[in-house]
């Protein structure tokens, strides 16, 4: 779901000012990138997908929007605490058409951001990159039979080792202007289909959804710098996959998105769609994961998020809810959400908010703590 | 002090013409100064714009000769940079056919998604201004371009544009207005900007890329690699053929040309300030001499010399300041008519801009106020110095105008003054100032010989006219009484004369060279190319099935291949992107060229072997070349060594050129045939022919391809040249124009000093229509001399313009100088009109005036 709205926002990224992504900009962005209403020549998702691992971890080019999300809570051995987030978007600027003779000749791209949360060293790094899939400047391939998955983006890719099951191992890279990460993760939690068997109804009309399935707590470790200082770190992270066609409904203009992983085994996903008259879009939805991996659905009828307090960039060119508390009746938790830095804002392209957060509070009257990732997107205004 | 000042402004109002035609004269030169400046630098800026809304904020430009960078290379330096710190383009020249004169477009194509740093009005963070992103990268031939362009082009959003590149009909789509900051937006005035795909497609390079710009600091490098560990790794990722330069030490084409231009104009700008001096210094001369008595008297008072000279170089510097401001404002007003042909002189080598503004730089026309001011100060020296000089006892011995041994003192300047102008003028090289000086010494000697001329040439009048009525011999005799006074002006006139002869008797004699040239290296009958300017025929390639055609036409008894391409030489002082031509030619062909200087046999073996090149005069001059030597070519393989056979004679390319043979080029790179010379049977009309060989081509292939006889190629490189040199023509008649000012002024103030001397004839009973005689017949004579005495001196100067300054500025030598007849008989008639001019006014006056009037007034 979450990033959808990121792709919007990337084309609405025009908007100096970064306003919300709203109906007018919205169809300005969709000239940019041939919006919701080209979709003719695109494959739609409208049925629950047969999905067959690991050849679905691969691109879905008939789709004209997809990515591969990766966030994650690491430690080095000596406590330092880091956050990191890798995701590479696939976007199709045109269906396939007839073969061009250029070496650069594309009809999709790349978008990809990485980011590092140094906790103790309370800095906050983010970089994208962009490239056309053309040449080896950017790629997705496989798995197939012999060519493990890889996914890269300029200096940037994700790739499956060898020896694993075509796409996990998985070895991220990237390096920034004042950051870099090696990073390997394995095998962990079986993944859960969302929504209706992996299809992700995203507004009343029909084919508007995505085939969406998440790797909720898979372990990760390598190597990060950061200040110039390399440490070696572990920990669990999260992977999203999700391909679609469409886009955001009009209406709505701004979402919050959470990824948590309880110390209890579970972990709990939500996201919470904002409307443009301030109101939870209906269609917004969430599971929670028990520890052998069965999940639930949740619906806007048993979680409430609320936010607490404001933290403004500052530029002042946006405002953010400063920490959240989601409560659910059943199943029941209540949790308090706090960032682990204020400024985990990506100032790219795109401006959102996408960082590390700790997690404490009660599941099933239970104290509970935990670690995670939340996304807030929509909340950047004029000055 | 100030009551010295307002007696001065009491003079010069009562001598108001005088005053207002020195100020002119200030202003004509100040004038042409500010306006060749201002011309200049609005096309340098453009193209500078230019260069920049293509480099964007590079450190650093790489380009890799004919061949390009393939795009793997490309590719895996982006991986070891990060995607911050490249962006590639690719570009063409397109035609757009039949839209007359301005239908030539540079098509850049670039990759927004990675111009983000680089080029930030393509990225797709560029606000509104954003790129349709994706109808660019997906649509074939989707362009954008800026709003006044495409009102130029009469195209609007979702319209198709049916181009030409390289003569192949191609159609672009536009599907966008880019509307960047302004200034980026003025390097844009002429592009259509494509995807990188596209500009490959159409440039035929599709594995290629033409060059990279690159950012090399650390605010785009990924963490832990320096610019310099980057830049090895550019040199590594690139290979030996790529070149990777740091921006700013990258010289345009336009800077070479340009430069031609500016040593030209200068030069020219430089004369006209030295006659706006004349006038000055006669100006003040005058006002010192008609105020003598008055200083006089102040001195008997006790006013100090000092003070009166200061009054008088304050005068010197007021005048100058008025006559420079208001020179700064009509040299814009001048700018207008330069720009012109300066701009589509540009066009004829380079392509394409466009100009309708001249930018008004402040600091331009500042250095022109300052520039006529000083010189305006400096001329007014002279007469400060006397009128600090006036001893009180003057008052009561009135004087004339004080004459000083005037022959004696002309060649004691002149002969020091031509010695160290021919010293200086011989051993110039390629030193510039050497050549400015050289030229001040040498019209210093002419200034100094002008009172000895005039002498000798009135002597001779005198006896001539010896028969002739008393008011004639008056007129003669009288100029010859007062030829010391009436030196300077004459001298002055003689100059700006001087220069027009000069200039024109450059250009004539140019022109004369480059024709006897073509005539000598247009052996063969029918040329074959693409059509377009120097910079697009180098990478515009005949099609195969083109040459195929031509190969097999009927009646073709000799063909001669040309490939024509650049690549980064390096040699003597000098290193650049140099165009390099590979021959095939028929022996005709190749017996053709002209040497400077050396065996034409060894020259021929050595092209032909491939083991030596031809370099053009220009190119040798520039860089210091002679046979013998070795150029250093860079190529995909690495640096090769490239000896010097010959230097040989060329005048269409000033930026210079290497021929070589065929096969050392295949050996090097692969680069296409841009251009064929065929020879006919013996007994072949050729206009006949040249219509079968077109009907040939088109038939055999889409390509728009340019067959011209012999006849019609000389005619359109005449014509180029033509256009090349109007700007000098322009800048000719403003010199005429500073002249014309300057004999008026001068001689009409000369002719109002005559009051005295006037009345006197009227009261000896001279008629007011013999007093007419008397005034229009000496200013006739005296522009009569000017006109004159500027032949020879215009000759001397055309000849170093042409063998100094012209060597220096476009390395060519000139076959032979000659003085054209025209131009001789433009400048004595125009000589002559202005001083008839001159006289009328004080003729009237005097015509008019009761004698006892005329003789109170002095």
């Amino acid at each position: 779901m979450r990033t959808h709205g990121i792709l919007l926002a990337l084309l609405l990224a025009a908007c100096t000012e970064r306003e919300l992504p709203n109906a007018e900009h919205g169809l300005g962005i969709a000239d940019v990138l041939g919006g919701a209403e080209n979709a003719a020549g695109f494959a739609r998702a409208t049925a629950p997908p047969q999905l067959q691992f690991p050849r679905d971890h691969g691109a879905h080019p008939d789709f004209r929007t997809e990515w591969w999300y990766v966030t994650g809570n690491l430690d080095a051995a000596d406590g330092h605490r880091f956050g990191v987030q890798l995701v590479f978007f696939r976007q199709a600027l045109a269906p396939a058409g007839a073969p061009r003779s250029a070496a650069l000749a594309a009809r999709e791209m790349v978008l990809a951001h990485a980011a590092v949360t140094d906790v103790d060293g309370k800095v906050f790094h983010a970089e994208e990159r962009l490239e056309r899939i053309a040449a080896g400047l950017a790629e997705v391939r496989g798995p197939a039979p012999g060519e493990p998955f890889r996914i890269v983006c300029a200096d940037w890719s994700a790739r499956a080792a060898a020896g694993g099951d075509g796409f996990l191992p998985l070895d991220l890279r990237a390096t920034g202007r004042e950051f870099a990460f090696a990073l390997r993760i394995g095998p962990g939690k079986p993944l859960v289909l969302q929504g209706d068997r992996g299809l992700s109804q995203k507004s009343d009309a029909p084919g508007n959804a995505s085939i969406y399935y998440s790797m909720t707590r898979l372990p990760i470790a390598g190597t990060i710098t950061s200040q110039g200082v390399q440490r070696d770190v572990s920990g669990q992270c999260w992977i999203d996959r999700e391909w679609s066609t469409s886009a955001l409904g009009p209406q709505q203009v701004g979402w919050d998105w959470f990824s948590l992983q309880l110390d209890s085994g579970e972990e709990l996903m939500w996201y919470r769609l904002r409307r443009r008259d301030g109101s939870v879009d209906p269609w917004s939805r969430g599971c929670l994961i028990d520890a052998a991996g069965q999940a639930t659905t949740l619906t806007p009828a048993q979680v409430q998020a609320t936010p607490a307090g404001t933290w403004s960039a500052q530029d002042g060119c946006a405002t953010y809810p400063a920490s959240w508390r989601l409560v659910g009746a059943a199943p029941e938790f209540a949790l308090e959400i706090t960032p682990l830095l204020p400024d985990q804002e990506l100032r790219t392209l795109v401006r959102y908010w996408e960082g590390a957060v700790a997690v404490r509070g009660t599941r099933v009257g239970k104290p509970v703590t935990g670690r995670g990732y939340l996304e807030m997107t929509g909340y950047t205004h004029a000055k | 002090m100030k009551l010295l000042l307002r007696q001065g402004l009491r003079h010069h109002q009562r001598h108001a013409l005088q005053t207002l035609l020195t100020v002119l004269g200030i202003a004509a030169g100040v004038a042409l100064l500010c306006a060749m400046q201002l011309a200049q630098r609005t096309a340098e800026h453009a193209f500078e714009l230019g260069l920049q809304a293509v480099a964007g904020s590079a450190s650093h430009t790489v380009t890799a000769g004919p061949e390009g960078l393939p795009v793997a290379s490309y590719v895996a330096l982006r991986a070891r940079l990060g995607g911050r710190a490249v962006a590639p383009s690719v570009s063409g020249i397109v035609r757009v056919p039949g839209r007359g004169e301005r239908t030539v477009l540079r098509a850049l194509g670039i990759d927004p998604l990675a111009d983000v740093e680089l080029r930030p009005w393509s990225s797709p963070a560029a606000g509104e201004a954003a790129l349709p992103l994706g109808e660019m990268l997906t649509r074939p031939g989707a362009f954008v371009a800026t709003a006044p362009l495409l009102a130029r082009l009469g195209v609007r959003v979702g319209d198709e544009l049916r181009v030409t590149m390289g003569g192949r009909p191609l159609v672009a789509h536009c599907v966008g207005t880019i509307a960047p900051a302004p200034i980026v937006a003025a390097g844009l005035a002429d592009v259509l900007v494509v995807d990188i795909a596209t500009a490959q497609e159409w440039t035929q390079r599709t594995d290629r890329i033409d060059r990279l710009d690159l950012r090399l600091d650390v605010e785009v490098l990924p963490d832990g690699l320096t610019p310099a560990a980057a830049l090895a790794a550019v040199a590594e990722e690139l290979g030996p053929g790529a070149h990777a330069v740091a921006v700013g030490m990258h010289q345009g084409g336009l800077a070479q040309l340009a430069r031609g231009f500016r040593i030209n104009l200068r030069a020219l700008c430089l004369l006209s300030l030295l006659v706006g001096a004349f006038l000055v210094h006669e100006t003040m001369r005058l006002s010192v001499v008609a105020r003598r008595r008055s200083f006089g008297v102040l001195r008997a008072l006790g006013v100090q010399g000092g003070a009166l000279g200061r009054v008088v170089a304050i005068e010197a510097g007021l005048l100058g300041l008025i006559g420079s401001a208001a020179g700064a404002l009509l040299g814009i007003a001048f700018a207008h008519l330069l720009l012109e042909p300066l701009v589509r002189t540009l066009n004829d080598h380079y392509a394409t801009f466009e100009l309708q503004r001249v930018e008004v730089d402040p600091l331009v026309l500042a250095v022109g106020v300052v520039l006529g001011c000083a010189v305006a100060v400096l001329a007014g020296l002279g007469p400060a110095i006397a009128a600090s000089r006036v001893p009180p006892r003057d008052v009561l011995v009135p004087q004339r105008h004080a004459a000083q041994s005037g022959r004696h003192r002309g060649w004691r300047i002149a002969i020091p003054a031509a010695a160290l102008a021919y010293g200086l003028l011989i051993t110039t090289g390629d030193r510039l100032p050497q050549a400015y000086v050289g030229i001040l010494a040498m019209l210093v000697a002419a200034v100094a010989l002008v009172p000895i001329a005039m002498e000798l040439g009135l002597r001779g009048l005198g006896r001539l006219v010896g028969g002739a009525g008393p008011f004639v011999r008056y007129v003669v005799r009288s100029t010859a009484t007062a030829r010391e006074h009436l030196a300077l002006p004459v001298a002055a006139m003689v100059l700006a004369l001087a220069t027009t002869i000069g200039l024109a008797s450059l250009v004539g004699s140019f022109r004369d060279s480059v024709t006897g040239w073509l005539l000598q290296v247009l052996p063969a009958d029918v040329y074959v190319s693409v059509p377009g300017g120097v910079d697009e025929r180098v990478r515009a390639v005949l099609e195969p099935a083109v040459i195929q055609a031509l190969r097999q036409a009927p009646e073709v008894a000799g063909l001669s291949t040309y490939q024509r391409t650049r690549m980064s030489v390096r040699g003597g002082r000098g290193e650049g992107e140099i165009d390099i031509c590979g021959m095939a030619p028929t022996g005709e062909v190749l017996r053709s060229f002209a040497f400077v200087g050396n065996d034409q046999r060894t020259g021929r073996d050595a092209l032909l072997r491939g083991t030596g090149a031809w370099v053009s005069e220009s190119l040798a001059f520039r860089w210091g070349l002679s046979v013998g030597e070795v150029l250093v070519v860079r190529t995909a393989k690495g640096p090769v060594d490239l000896p010097i056979a010959a230097v040989h004679r060329d005048y269409s390319n000033e930026r210079g050129e290497v021929l070589v043979g065929a096969s050392w080029l295949d050996a090097q790179a692969q680069v296409g045939v841009t251009a064929i010379a065929l020879q006919a049977e013996p007994g072949t009309e050729v206009e006949p022919w040249v219509l079968q060989l077109r009907a040939r081509t088109a038939a055999a292939s889409e390509q728009d391809v340019q067959i011209r006889s012999q006849n019609e190629l000389r005619t359109s490189s005449l014509a180029i040249f033509d256009r090349t040199f109007a700007i000098t023509g322009v800048m000719r008649l403003l010199c005429l124009l500073v002249a014309f000012f300057g004999i008026y002024a001068a001689f009409a103030s000369l002719q109002l000093e005559r009051g005295a001397e006037i009345g006197l004839l009227r009261c000896l009973g001279a008629r007011p229509r013999q007093i007419g005689f008397v005034v229009l017949g000496q200013t006739a004579l005296l522009g009569l001399c000017a006109g004159l005495l500027a032949i020879p001196v215009g000759a001397l100067l055309g000849h170093v313009l042409a063998n100094v300054i012209n060597r220096v500025s476009f390395g060519w030598s000139l076959a032979q100088v000659e003085v054209p007849a025209s131009a001789v008989a433009e400048v004595i008639a125009l000589a002559v009109l202005a001083a008839l001019a001159a006289g009328l006014q004080p003729a009237l006056r005097f015509a008019r005036m009761r004698p006892a009037d005329a003789l109170r007034e002095s």
